[in-house]
């Protein structure tokens, strides 16, 4: 496995403690010629599984042996996790290693992330993700986040993703990063991507922001019929989670300052086009980019949540707004006196919504990305589709908050909803028969079947279905 | 009396500057580095809360009555 930078690496298997064992086995075998000084494995086995698998190699003595630290985090195993967060799991990984660079081998991250005691708006996984990433950039490590069957949110603001055996060896990855740069197989086999039939270069600073980036690779990718690889060039080395989103979006890959893709990549020169923004086919912007921009950091969770998770999800994703100049919107619609909260939500039509739900006793709340601020005849047009009754039956009003700082103060006032809606409730007695939420989100059989990033990531959610069909 | 405040001044500033490179080079040496933060006592003062450590620089040191009740 190519761990080319510091960064976190989430690799799932069908067995997380197996591979966890293998990588270890793998770094203590490479005897000193791994650039990596010493390792650091945080796992949950028993102690007579560790001794009757490291034996052989405490007992050889060899001169790598030197760096290995093995910590045992079974008792916290038991009992589900202590109090402290990501933040005190990077002090004391930092004074856990003493030689550097470092490989962290990282069983049941679960454990840390949704703990500590974060203020609201950092309590999100992708802020705990960036404090992990942060602190391995200042530390030279590589952490490694074994993970089996479901796929937490956090994998999604990782620096690379793989889905591999249990010997390590990578099946399929949406995005990893590689000495030039990242690499995507979500659209093309690693080993087919140079045989495509166009290549297209875009060059990332003839755009004027992220969002015309994004929306250009979004077009480009799903407007064309033809087999394209889309590579990107950059100028100034993006930010290693602005990478893994242009990939999810659409680009096969991203070459930093520098690199030349027809050598890396092994294209002849003559098949590559470098595309300039005036060239760009002129096709319509896409209706949907804004919620599969919100399904890239919410993969299965455009639906319902209860309403601490609608607000640190909001938070989060007015973060992201602003960081990729999209827009967002928050609509409070008043239920009718007669109506509760657990009949509007079984009226809800999730998949054609694409926009993350929450309810008080008195109120639905939406949640909603945009590529460009929506005028009240687009607000208007979206909110007749979310229900499946007209909105005069179900809600008395509604108020729209467009501005961060009415969205931030509402969304802290849900965090603190002293009387939620019990939403088991709901999803047992759902009419709609959805088994799964994710199931809702995802819509009608042939949208998931057109987007290879949902359909695929989709089998990661739910590898357990995937293996009884 | 000036050249022995001179003489004892150069002396500490010396020692201080021959510290510094004495702890860098052995800071870059693996083993020495391993043995110079075991004897500060640097690391294994801070693991993750509920946990225990196992194997420290490739020595077993865990006990084995510890945290194996589940």
């Amino acid at each position: 496995m190519n761990l080319a930078r510091p960064g976190i690496y989430a690799v799932r298997s069908n067995s997380a403690e197996a591979f966890a064992a293998s990588t270890v086995e793998h770094w203590l075998n490479s005897e000193g010629e791994n650039p990596l000084k010493s390792c650091l494995w945080l796992t949950a086995r028993a102690q007579g599984e560790l001794r009757k698998l490291l034996e052989p190699h405490l007992l050889n003595g060899q001169p790598a042996l030197r760096g290995l630290d093995v910590v045992s985090i079974r008792p916290l195993l038991g009992s589900q996790g202590g109090n402290s967060g990501i933040r005190e799991l990077c002090r004391s990984l930092n004074s856990l290693l003493v030689l550097k660079p470092a490989l962290v081998v990282l069983e049941h991250a679960w454990l840390w992330f949704d703990q500590g005691n974060e203020p609201l708006e950092k309590r999100n996984p992708r802020a705990n993700m960036e404090l992990l990433h942060l602190w391995a950039q200042h530390a030279d490590v590589r952490v490694i986040l074994p993970i089996e069957g479901a796929f937490s949110q956090w994998c999604v603001f990782t620096d690379g993703l793989a889905e591999a055996d249990t010997s390590g060896q990578v099946q399929f990855s949406p995005w990893w990063p590689v000495a030039w740069g990242f690499k995507s197989s979500l659209w093309h086999d690693a080993d087919k991507l140079a045989s495509a039939a166009e290549h297209v270069v875009l060059n990332a600073s003839s755009f004027g922001d992220l969002r015309q980036l994004a929306q250009s690779i979004h077009r480009l990718r799903y407007s064309s019929l033809s087999d394209m690889a889309i590579h990107i060039e950059t100028c100034n080395k993006l930010d290693e989670h602005v990478c893994s989103v242009l990939l999810r979006l659409g680009a096969d890959t991203v070459v930093f300052d520098g690199g030349e893709i027809s050598r890396w990549l092994n294209i002849p020169v003559e098949k590559i086009k470098h595309a300039q923004t005036s060239e760009l086919p002129p096709t319509p912007e896409l209706s949907n980019f804004a919620s599969d921009m919100h399904e890239l950091f919410m993969p299965g969770q455009l639906a319902l949540l209860n309403s601490t998770e609608f607000a640190i999800q909001g938070l989060m994703m007015q973060d992201v707004c602003r960081r990729w100049g999209i827009h967002c919107s928050l609509t409070r619609l008043s239920l009718l006196g007669h109506m509760t909260a657990q009949t509007a939500l079984r009226l809800a039509n999730f998949g054609k919504a694409g926009c993350m739900f929450t309810a008080t006793r008195e109120a639905v709340y939406l949640f909603k990305l945009w590529a460009n601020p929506p005028s009240d005849a687009e607000l208007y047009d979206w909110l007749e589709v979310c229900f499946y009754d007209r909105l005069l039956s179900i809600f008395s009003g509604d108020i729209h908050l467009l501005q961060m700082d009415e969205q931030k103060n509402l969304l802290m006032d849900l965090h603190s909803e002293l009387e939620p809606v019990v939403f088991a409730a709901i999803f047992e007695g759902s009419m709609t028969e959805p088994a799964d939420v994710a199931e809702v989100w995802q819509g009608e059989a042939e949208h998931a079947e057109s987007r290879p990033w949902s359909r695929r990531l989709q089998r990661l959610i739910r590898p357990t279905e995937d293996t009884k069909t | 009396m000036m050249a022995l405040i001179g003489l004892s001044l150069f002396g500490l500033v010396l020692g201080l500057v021959l510290t510094v490179w004495g702890m860098d080079r052995l800071m870059k040496v693996p083993t020495t580095r391993i043995w110079l933060s075991d004897w500060i006592n640097w690391s294994n003062n801070k693991l993750p809360e509920g946990s225990y450590q196992v194997i420290r620089h490739g020595k077993w040191i865990a006990d084995p009555n510890d945290g194996e009740e589940i």
